[in-house]
């Protein structure tokens, strides 16, 4: 006992010549931010993360805008403002399993890839098959490892590219893996686009019925490409994946090794933002000593929008109030009438600290009408900073709303 | 902000709230990886690759244990590394007898390093996984099961590891004051 007692005295003494000064340790997280490349990931545990995570953060601390002078200038210089993918500072990337597997209901003749992306692109998925799908098939092999790009889907602003992994050891778990998806522009690799959304199907699991071979993984990884370059033959993209192999050690998993990065270069004959339907809504609502204006609300086939702005203090930005809660009621064939929660908030960052974007995987058509979006609360870092509302938003859908489409 | 909600938010991606989570583990980093490597000059490194390696790694971390017990562990193997490739048999003395204590006179202060030099000695003369369970339960002061989730062995184990780590090092300990005393 007395060797315990000594060898705590010492430990507590000696140890203390390792301290690091605060600027040591400045430069240590800086390194680490910079080098730093949490990737696209499929694996449940980020799934359950992400599902469960509502990005919250502020930018650069600047004076709000005047609410008082929204206005449609506003909201068009925002948009522009936001466009640029390479400007976009988004903190976090919510990767989103959608909760009902079958709601849309294609079962009969779809294949797996069918019912991926119509979990992520929503019911317009099939659609898409036929219009706006395109054939990829490049393959690659590395350590008995095969990736096969087998085609891409394009919503409005969003890809949606589906590959395929087999060869994977038969003998490992499923868990022991996990894929890393990357799409950048070929041209500028650079320019890495966001992620927005993902299915995928490992050989422990079944979308009703279909299973997956035992070696194989079966992913969709959707991609914003709001603000992308194209030319004539569309998007030159470059679509990376690795494999990460873990090991298990105890109660923790640690990466072994990668493999890869399995590499595909390919054109893509997509136009962002064609078939985007715009609806202005500029309406403001205080609570809670809070305003929050419902800019403008845009409809894809696969996503609903809503650009959200709140009126910050200093204090609030520095902590990074946010929406939180945030639900859209639309009119249609389902969820019928039951309010849908936003499947994720990104902060928009920059020259636009105070501006939301909330994120609806929408799965029903759209129908005109009257639409209602609530913002049940703001979160900030701490519980303290969090503020109740409700805001409460009803606007007007018109038809020819869907006249900008295709 | 709980830790839990910290780790969660850091699995998400949420930089800042990683940093917070870091806050409250900086200076036990730091030490333990000294305390490892037995080289100042090493720590920095030894955080910084620990620190990317948990970032990266925060994806498949489940939440079965403590965070700091998972964080150890990694921290653990990146100084285990550092320490294999320099093994470094010196203590800086002046140092270690500096820190603590107010004014002691020049007795005391020399008992004190004294008592430092022969505790450095009895440690380094431990294998590596004796040195290790030693650090994780009288310098991090973790449980047992906690030690063993960092070690990755049964409980048992690292019972039986701290009770032979122990005895070494008081033998060792002995062996070294006889000789000084002997010497002198």
């Amino acid at each position: 006992m007395m060797n315990e007692e000594r060898l705590k005295r010492y430990f507590e003494m000696e140890s203390s010549i390792g301290d690091l000064s605060l600027q040591q340790w400045e430069i240590i997280l800086n390194q680490v931010k910079a080098q730093r490349q949490r990737r696209f990931s499929w694996s449940p545990i980020t799934w359950f993360a992400s599902l469960m995570y509502v990005a919250a953060n502020s930018g650069d601390p600047s004076p709000s805008a005047n609410p008082q002078s929204l206005s449609g200038e506003r909201a068009r210089s925002v948009r522009q403002r936001l466009i640029p993918a390479s400007r976009l500072g988004w903190v976090a990337v919510g990767i989103v399993l959608l909760t009902t597997l079958g709601a849309a209901g294609y079962v009969g003749s779809q294949t797996l890839g069918d019912k991926l992306f119509s979990q992520i692109m929503g019911r317009w998925g099939q659609d898409y098959r036929s219009e706006l799908s395109h054939e990829i098939n490049l393959s690659e092999t590395i350590e008995e490892i095969t990736v096969t790009v087998d085609r891409a889907h394009f919503d409005s602003n969003r890809i949606g590219i589906e590959y395929t992994v087999t060869g994977l050891p038969r003998s490992r778990s499923p868990s022991e893996f996990e894929l890393q998806a990357e799409l950048m522009d070929a041209g500028n690799p650079s320019v890495r686009f966001r992620g927005a959304g993902g299915s995928g199907v490992r050989w422990d699991s079944q979308i009703r019925g279909m299973e997956v071979p035992a070696d194989t993984v079966k992913e969709v990884a959707g991609f914003d490409v709001t603000g992308a370059r194209t030319d004539s033959s569309g998007m030159q993209l470059l679509f990376v994946v690795s494999v990460d192999e873990y090991e298990r050690d105890g109660d923790l998993w640690l990466r072994d090794r990668m493999i890869g990065p399995f590499k595909f270069n390919f054109a893509f004959p997509f136009v962002p933002g064609t078939d985007k339907r715009v609806v202005p809504v500029g309406s403001n609502v205080e609570a809670s000593g809070v305003l929050v204006e419902l800019e403008e609300v845009t409809i894809t086939p696969a996503e609903v929008t809503a650009l959200i702005w709140v009126e910050r203090s200093p204090e609030q930005q520095q902590a990074g109030v946010h929406p939180g809660h945030v639900t859209l009621n639309v009119p249609g064939e389902w969820p019928s009438g039951t309010p849908q929660p936003a499947a994720y908030v990104v902060t928009t960052l920059g020259d636009t600290p105070d501006y939301f974007l909330a994120r609806f995987r929408v799965n029903w058509d759209v129908e005109p009408g009257g639409w209602t979006l609530t913002v049940e609360n703001l979160q900030g870092a701490f519980d303290a900073d969090d503020l109740d509302g409700p805001w409460v938003f009803q606007f007007d859908v018109p038809n020819d709303a869907n006249g900008e489409g295709r | 902000m709980c830790e839990e909600e910290l780790v969660r938010r850091s699995q998400a991606g949420d930089w800042d709230a990683f940093e917070l989570l870091l806050e409250g583990h900086r200076c036990a980093l730091a030490r333990t990886a000294y305390l490892v490597t037995r080289d100042r000059d090493s720590v920095q490194d030894v955080v910084q690759e620990a620190l990317i390696q948990i970032w990266r790694g925060l994806p498949s971390y489940r939440p079965f244990g403590s965070f700091r017990g998972w964080m150890l562990k990694i921290l653990l193997n990146r100084a285990r590394k550092h320490y294999r490739k320099r093994r470094v048999n010196t203590v800086a003395l002046e140092a270690a007898a500096g820190v603590p204590g107010n004014d002691p006179t020049p007795e005391e202060a020399a008992e004190r390093e004294e008592d430092a030099r022969h505790m450095s000695q009895a440690l380094e003369s431990l294998s590596e996984n004796h040195r290790e369970v030693l650090i994780l339960r009288f310098y991090s002061e973790l449980t047992v099961p906690e030690i063993a989730s960092v070690l990755g062995v049964r409980e048992g184990t690292v019972k039986s590891r701290l009770s032979r780590a122990l005895r070494r090092l008081e033998s060792a300990l002995s062996e070294f004051e006889s000789a000084t005393r002997g010497d002198r």
